[in-house]
């Protein structure tokens, strides 16, 4: 685990998912990740969590968009959660959140249902049937 | 799309990535998360106590079960240290399971504690590598003193069959508590 200040080094772990070389993020190694955000570490839209699953809403990229949010919008052409979103671009979580923040802001993404699913037997139902037929 | 969000917990080591990339369709993804000053003095080794930050990795995947709903499974990190993100692992969880090994049963209490203060519904997995249980299930379940209610069963985290009874013993729970509490009591 880094010991170094900054959040940035973290990308560089060992042991990783296998999903590429460890320390290569798609935005040059050498970016720290909130100067990606441009310093924000804080999301405007509140609900965001890392299990919640956002989309594109069409291929329109928003005239602000930077390289990371055209990143964020391609890997959102099918849902996926911030937690993916994150670990595909290899940054943290947080970072991931800003940068989908800023989309749903400028309406370029939808997030899907927040409200975690309930105990509510029918889809209780539907994840038994799947996981027996794994 | 909904999402059903389960938690897979237990020490360090201990095979909650195993047990995760067994059944996920997608191989484990790892992400990060940013630790500032909660950790402070409990993070260093060296004895220097400077205000640092540093990042802690969680392992999830994910199984599509239809159009309209995913399910992800998040693994915690393994060590005490990191329980502040087992805040956000834990929020909105339907359900998780706690892999123990029997050689290190203690390293499970931090997991059960937790879940149990939280009232996330958990069912308990034995992780025998190799399939050699070394203790009696009753003698594991009275070690960890968890509740009559609370299922115990026996896995290897690396055969899919395993892992699957391991998540259906832990639906099965779930549906048994949907049936017995009227939706209007949420």
């Amino acid at each position: 685990m880094n010991s170094t200040g900054g959040s940035g080094a973290g990308v560089n772990r060992t042991g990783g998912s296998g999903a590429g070389a460890p320390g290569s993020n798609g935005f040059g190694d050498l970016v720290r990740p909130y100067v990606i955000t441009a310093g924000r570490t804080v999301t405007r839209t509140t609900d965001l969590r890392l299990e919640t699953v956002v989309e594109a809403r069409s291929t329109t990229v928003p005239a602000t968009a930077t390289f990371e949010h055209r990143a964020v919008l391609e890997l959102c052409s099918r849902p996926l959660s911030i937690a993916e979103v994150a670990a595909h671009l290899r940054v943290p979580l947080g970072v991931a959140a800003i940068l989908v923040d800023d989309l749903v802001a400028d309406d370029a993404l939808v997030v899907h249902d927040t409200e975690p699913v309930d105990l509510e037997i029918t889809a209780l139902q539907r994840m038994i049937d799947k996981v027996r037929a794994l | 799309m909904s999402v059903a969000k389960f938690v897979i917990a237990g020490g360090f080591g201990v095979g909650k990535t195993t047990f995760v990339g067994t059944i996920s369709e997608i191989p484990p993804l790892t992400t990060e998360a940013a630790m500032t000053s909660a950790s402070v003095g409990v993070d260093d080794r060296s004895g220097r106590a400077e205000k640092r930050t540093t990042t802690v990795a969680f392992d999830f995947g994910r199984i599509t079960v239809d159009d309209a709903l995913v399910m992800y499974l998040f693994g915690t990190p393994g060590q005490e240290r990191f329980g502040f993100m087992w805040d956000d692992l834990a929020t909105g969880a339907l359900g998780a399971v706690v892999l123990v090994d029997t050689t290190r049963l203690a390293e499970g209490f931090p997991a059960l504690d937790f879940l149990e203060a939280r009232g996330v519904p958990y069912v308990v997995a034995v992780n025998c590598f190799g399939g050699m249980l070394r203790h009696p299930l009753h003698e594991v379940r009275a070690a960890l003193d968890v509740p009559e209610a609370v299922p115990v069963v026996v896995c290897d985290a690396r055969e899919r069959e395993s892992v699957k009874n391991v998540l259906l013993t832990l639906l099965y729970r779930l549906a048994e508590r949907a049936r017995a509490v009227p939706t209007t009591a949420r």
